[in-house]
């Protein structure tokens, strides 16, 4: 069994085979793979992102900003993403859309950026636990700005509603802007983490 | 009137190159007199309708219209696109979403994957031909049928679309600007003088880890 830092270095090291560019980077037989058993039902780890523009908005209402979409993660696998945020002008909010489950948005917000001079920028790493009867709402998040906040990360990830129990086929980020402004985000990596 | 056009200001242009972002496709829409633009504080613009939205919920004003780009529609974007509930929001958007195809290495004789071969515990022999193939999952599937018959890309793509809320329909001179503006490369602003750098973004290289992806549009 496997614990304390050694756990830890054993992550980073299994995360790190498949992010570091072979081919077989979503196969789960990369030749950095050490414990292949874990990668080789289907989504086990899978990397999304990485791309060279960003999604933007000047909406006031909430759009579907930012869509991973065509994974295959099952409910009973837990769920990690990161992506970078930006807000000009004025306060930027983010939120969160599983499939077709708006799971959290406006209130304790996943990510909420105050108007800044210069513009303001961060980055959420989130994180879903296994979608199984009862912890429909075990989620949570960190996140950063470069400079003022309106929520912080003391202030809990508060989920609107249950996460679905089927598939997730689609991790969308949702995003406002308070009025005359742009919101922006980027580089979501989506990974679906092995639970067996 | 819920415009919707292929790619975004700038697609084409090499990487480091600025280009428009939403907030600067906004100012262009102001400085050159193209439209209204929706941007009240509650209106959103979703698959379904037309939505008033409060924080004690939603309600539906009217039926949305929505005018796709000659691209769109060649390519097999239309309104069955979106999954049900999506939200274009109002004012300006540029949306960008990204479909991962998953491959497997299976024996090209047996079709059985390496990792079962892998797990019946006997020393392999390399010299036995394999070869990649696609993997048919669910969200693949999903995704795939989101799609006009016969048009989705069978290899991990990208998919950016821009998005505009207007009160109106767009008379064709604006239209046809705006699609220039969007869609075709290399178009120019009319008035440079009144951008500024928060009106842009730069797009970054993009360094491949797998070589069958590409960006559409």
């Amino acid at each position: 069994m496997r614990g304390g830092f050694g756990a830890l270095a054993y992550g980073v090291a299994w995360l790190g085979g498949f992010a570091g560019g072979d081919h077989d980077l979503l196969t789960g037989v990369s030749a950095n793979d050490h414990h292949p058993e874990t990668h080789t039902h289907a989504g086990a780890v899978t990397r999304e992102g990485g791309n060279t523009t960003e999604a933007t908005t000047t909406s006031t209402t909430a759009v579907d900003l930012l869509t991973a979409s065509s994974l295959t993660i099952a409910a009973a696998e837990p769920l990690l993403f990161g992506l970078n945020t930006r807000s000009v002008t004025n306060s930027g909010f983010f939120g969160l859309k599983l499939n077709t489950t708006v799971v959290q948005e406006v209130a304790g917000s996943m990510a909420d950026l105050a108007a800044a001079t210069g513009g303001n920028s961060g980055a959420v790493l989130c994180y879903i636990g296994s979608r199984v009867t009862n912890y429909l709402r075990s989620a949570t998040r960190i996140w950063s700005a470069s400079a003022a906040v309106g929520v912080d990360n003391y202030d809990a990830f508060l989920l609107a509603a249950d996460m679905p129990t089927a598939q997730i086929t689609d991790v969308v980020i949702r995003a406002f802007i308070q009025t005359s402004g742009t919101a922006g985000a980027d580089e979501l990596q989506v990974y679906s983490l092995a639970a067996s | 009137m819920l415009y919707i056009f292929a790619g975004f200001p700038g697609k084409a242009l090499p990487p480091g190159s600025r280009h428009l972002h939403a907030g600067g496709l906004r100012h262009t829409v102001e400085v050159e007199h193209l439209g209204l633009l929706v941007e009240d504080g509650f209106i959103q613009y979703r698959k379904e309708g037309v939505f008033s939205v409060t924080p004690s919920g939603a309600e539906q004003l009217g039926a949305v219209q929505m005018c796709f780009s000659d691209l769109c529609l060649a390519a097999g974007i239309d309104q069955r696109w979106f999954p049900d509930g999506y939200a274009f929001g109002n004012g300006v958007s540029l949306p960008k979403t990204t479909a991962l195809r998953e491959t497997m290495v299976v024996d090209h004789l047996t079709g059985v994957s390496l990792s079962q071969m892998l797990g019946v515990g006997r020393v392999l022999d390399l010299r036995r031909q394999v070869e990649r193939v696609y993997r048919l999952t669910e969200g693949w599937n999903q995704y795939e049928a989101r799609w006009r018959p016969g048009t989705c890309p069978q290899e991990s793509h990208v998919v950016h679309l821009t998005t505009l809320c207007f009160r109106h329909e767009l008379p064709q001179f604006a239209y046809e600007r705006l699609q220039q503006l969007i869609e075709a490369p290399g178009t120019k602003l009319h008035f440079p003088e009144l951008y500024t750098e928060q009106h842009f973004s730069v797009s970054r290289r993009w360094e491949p880890t797998q070589p069958d992806r590409r960006d559409l549009w």
